[in-house]
């Protein structure tokens, strides 16, 4: 359970509750050792990361350039993982592949907590007519089903990595605005914040010391948890033809070219499939893992 | 209150989120760099097209005028007509629709005939190897792009095994065999991406629930277990289950689009992706437009029966 | 009381639950012994054990977590050597129970009806118009006003009095001979708290049945049953009749418990609590668990655990301090 902020007198500056929320991160941490689940998805998570910084010394061919006289070939001693069918080796544009997932773990995770908070926790936090309005925007962003948001965003937007970054990030801040809105409610309602209250402390001061350090770890937890669907969106993004254009080596559009030839070289179709699992798998553990440790009320859901 | 004017205050509830939607929609076309004329006609169009095209679309008028415009014809069923297939967008979908009920309704069924078993025995046998691989495949099956395991079940059973069709759509009306086995793959995929969450879910609920008092009590009557449980307990964690399970059935109509444009099978998803390729923007509004109409109402609907199945809901 | 045969021996009965914390021992060697026609009161404060072993008597204790040791007869028969499908017949059928919280209790979304035939009908093999028959009798002797429309309700349109007599009602359809009260009035106003005890006994009385009453509190066992057993950290510390136990209570823990609680019409100043607090369950103390908190505890009561001893006739005592006196 995560104790409340009780430095209310003291007025602990942004600096105790951060230092304190580190402080519990870190035990977080040593506990996630414990964990067998988070651990393995640390590691995977961890491996793919460093995949992708360390793309071009891991990368054994230009991920780019294809060898028009081996196409399609199996795996052997040059090409690792066999060559597509440009005759560009599969390993190198996997693991450059993995720099994407990265990317728009870097980027989409922080940008949906910072909406969260800021189309969340505030409208939540103050109540009355801005959260109404709030309510109903949301309703209506919710109301656009799944993937077709993010091809309607797209469809303005264009394709490119950016704008699929975009799209995502818009698409994925309703669930999290509404979570953050829950969270801030809840809290609200306890006594620490009505003792600020009483104490006169602003209501600003009160939501930005207090309370938001108390939600950040549900909020963490959740954040990385949606972080596997968002990867799953963002490959079946790629795998429809829109994101980066070819020849970037993204997985889902190397599904995509690697339909043409199931059957003649089915193994293409494979890895980057694999790899996309693996990298999910791997983030979703993690998130149940930080769930455990972090919040465990948010446990069996 | 009576349960007709909850239902009312409920209608009346929705219909800001949906003028939201429809002004949502509507703004599709306007953001999009250009303007909405060159977006419609090809580049080379002369002089008295476009004022043609202007004058029809009314994209002379001021935004608000043009949005009651579409509005209005909206509401009465029309919603324009396509660029590419010079048909009225309301025929499309009206020809789609369906085909993607189907394939969302098959992929719904697949996935509780393996996620209801699986979660109540899960719960009821916990901390048992059954309880593990239960949870352990749900968090598999959570991590499973779609689109990879179409494309590896379409290599198993259509390329390798050649048990089954592996691309396109037959009518249930023109043979009811073909229909459904040009179904099985699609709507097996499309239920695979839904089992892990489903299988969780009821594993939780149901947790919950056989943990409640009253679970003790028929166990001191001398009941036995499997009535316990497969009735007296089931039918409480039915109700939160039952609603989680409608609406993402609702969200499901709209996230068919990649495993429509795997398997070739002709239904909204797809009739929007194609829109997209070929920016025919009155289709792609028409399409998220009935999609989201879709969805609310859906929910709306699950909201009320909700209320009507729980007979501990008191309506204030 | 005239005391019919002996229907339920629970001899040296022990349950430990085996937890990720550790192991912790709920109930201790309890010893016990009920006829028909007797009713056993058990008092203690929560967590001493009370409730684990009264469903132990019905083999209701989760298994995996628990361990159930000791002998357990009812009308003669080993409850624990009995298959699950014996199980079922005995419960229910020859004794039934009856738990705190009436409206948790009580499945919410089935009607009173069907939640009482169940078990009508499962024992009894009687049809769906004779089960409802059968359970509207029920419902009219514990004294629910209109019974044949209550059938149809659901338990959250009844108050919390008449959950309870329902309760009672659905533990007496199959005509158990042992009816065990958890805690029955606990969660109910002081007014029909009265009421409910009243029935209970009426009940025993009247059908010739055993009773074994949970509670806290002191006075309502003391007022509904003629033998009290007061336990403490999962043991027994003190047995014998209402009226010895009551008027002259010797264990000091029951001494404590007696001068604690209110009594309903008695003013006073202020509440005598008994020092210290209950004991974690998971680290009881060595010896007496209760020496911490005695004030007449020696240096032998943090060693060895006191026995039951009958320092008077039909009155047994575990403590080191309270020595047999003549009669």
């Amino acid at each position: 359970m995560s104790a409340p902020n009780t430095s209310l007198l003291e007025a602990a500056g942004w600096k105790g509750s951060a230092a304190r929320f580190f402080k519990r991160l870190g035990t977080g941490m040593i506990r996630l050792s414990e964990s067998r689940i988070a651990l393995v998805g640390l590691i995977l998570t961890l491996l793919v990361v460093v995949a992708a910084i360390f793309a071009p010394v891991l990368a054994t061919h230009d991920p780019i350039k294809g060898d028009y006289l081996n196409i399609n070939g199996p795996s052997s001693r040059e090409h690792f993982l066999g060559t597509d069918n440009l005759g560009r080796d599969i390993w190198s544009r996997l693991v450059y592949g993995a720099r994407n997932a990265v990317l728009v773990g870097i980027t989409v995770v922080p940008a949906g907590m910072f909406m969260g908070i800021l189309l969340g926790a505030i409208p939540g936090f103050y109540g009355g007519r801005l959260d109404n309005i709030m309510m109903r925007i949301l309703d209506a962003w919710l109301a656009f089903p799944g993937l077709i948001l993010f091809l309607a965003l797209l469809a303005v937007l264009g394709r490119g990595l950016w704008q699929t970054i975009v799209a995502l990030i818009l698409g994925g801040t309703p669930g999290l605005v509404r979570l953050t809105r829950g969270l801030v409610l809840s809290e609200r309602e306890r006594d620490y914040v009505k003792a600020a209250k009483l104490l006169g402390e602003r209501d600003l001061r009160i939501l930005f010391r207090q309370v938001i350090p108390n939600v950040s770890s549900p909020l963490i937890v959740v954040s990385t948890i949606r972080l596997g669907g968002t990867l799953l969106i963002f490959a079946g993004l790629t795998f429809l033809g829109l994101g980066p254009p070819p020849p970037a080596p993204s997985w889902g559009l190397m599904l995509n070219e690697a339909r043409s030839l199931m059957e003649t070289a089915p193994m293409v179709a494979v890895y980057p499939g694999l790899a996309i699992f693996i990298t999910v798998l791997a983030v979703n553990l993690l998130g149940d893992g930080l769930r455990d440790i972090l919040d465990p009320r948010l446990a069996e859901k | 209150m009576s349960f007709r004017r909850f239902i009312i205050r409920r209608l009346l509830y929705v219909l800001p989120t949906m003028i939201l939607v429809s002004i949502g929609v509507f703004s599709i076309l306007q953001l999009i760099p250009g303007s909405p004329v060159d977006v419609l006609l090809p580049v080379d169009a002369d002089q008295e097209t476009r004022q043609a095209t202007i004058k029809e679309f009314g994209f002379d008028l001021p935004l608000p005028l043009q949005y009651l415009r579409w509005v209005s014809r909206a509401v009465r069923g029309d919603l324009g007509h396509s660029i590419l297939l010079t048909k009225p967008v309301s025929t499309i979908i009206a020809e789609a629709l369906p085909r993607t009920i189907y394939l969302a309704l098959g992929g719904m069924i697949i996935s509780l005939i393996i996620s209801f078993p699986l979660g109540i025995f899960a719960a009821v046998k916990r901390k048992t190897w059954v309880d593990y691989t239960a949870q352990v495949s749900a968090l598999a099956g959570l991590s499973l792009p779609a689109f990879w395991a179409a494309l590896m079940l379409m290599l198993l059973f259509g390329l390798k095994l050649k048990w089954l069709p592996v691309v396109g759509y037959v009518a249930p009306g023109e043979n009811f065999g073909g229909f459904l086995v040009h179904l099985i793959l699609p709507a097996f995929t499309l239920g695979l991406e839904m089992v892990g969450v489903q299988t969780r879910m009821t594993r939780s609920t149901m947790l919950e629930e056989l943990n409640k008092d009253y679970v003790q009590t028929h166990r001191s009557q001398g009941l036995s277990e499997g009535r316990i449980v497969g009735m007296y307990t089931l039918k409480n964690a039915m109700i939160p289950t039952l609603t989680v399970v409608s609406l993402r059935f609702a969200a499901l109509l709209g996230g068919t689009a990649v495993i429509e444009s795997i398997f070739a099978w002709p239904g909204i998803g797809q009739m929007i992706l194609n829109g997209i390729q070929s920016k025919d923007y009155p289709v792609i509004q028409g399409g998220v437009l009935i999609l989201s109409v879709a969805f609310i109402f859906i929910n709306l609907i699950v909201d009320i029966l909700y209320k009507w199945l729980d007979p501990r809901i008191v309506l204030e | 009381m005239s005391a019919g045969r002996e229907y339920l021996v629970i001899k040296d009965l022990s349950v430990k639950f085996y937890l990720r914390a550790g192991v912790l021992s709920a109930v201790s060697n309890v010893n016990l012994t009920l006829k028909t026609g007797q009713t056993l009161g058990v008092v203690g404060e929560s967590g001493c054990g009370k409730s684990v072993m009264s469903r132990s008597i019905m083999r209701l204790n989760p298994s995996p977590p628990s361990k159930t040791s000791g002998l357990v007869l009812l009308d003669g028969e080993d409850v624990y050597a009995k298959s699950a499908k014996e199980m079922r017949k005995i419960r229910g059928a020859k004794a039934a129970m009856i738990f705190q919280e009436p409206m948790t209790s009580l499945n919410p979304v089935f009607t009173i009806g069907s939640q009482m035939t169940a078990g009508i009908r499962e024992h009894l093999k009687l049809s769906k118009e004779q089960a409802n028959e059968r359970a509207v009798g029920l419902l009219g002797k514990v004294g629910i006003p209109s019974p044949a429309e209550r059938l149809k309700q659901y338990p959250h349109e009844l108050s919390g009095g008449m959950r309870q007599r329902v309760m009672l009602a659905t533990a007496l359809s199959c005509n158990p001979t042992l009816l065990i009260a958890d805690e029955p009035t606990t969660a109910l106003d002081v007014t029909i708290q009265a009421q409910i005890l009243d029935l209970l006994r009426d009940t025993i009385q009247t059908r010739g049945m055993a009773m074994i009453l949970i509670s806290h509190n002191l006075y309502v066992v003391a007022d509904a049953c003629d033998q009290i057993c007061v336990m403490y950290a999962g043991r027994q510390v003190e047995l014998g009749t209402s009226e010895d136990i009551f008027q002259h209570p010797l264990h000091p823990y029951a001494i404590g418990l007696k001068n604690s609680q209110p009594k309903i019409g008695h003013k006073t100043e202020f509440l005598d609590p008994i020092q210290g607090m209950v004991p974690n369950m998971l680290n009881v103390p060595p010896g007496c668990a209760f020496h911490p908190r005695c004030d007449q505890a020696g240096a032998i009561c943090s060693t060895e655990i006191p026995k039951l001893e009958e320092i008077r006739p039909g009155h047994w005592v575990a403590c080191h301090q309270v020595r047999p006196q003549a009669a």
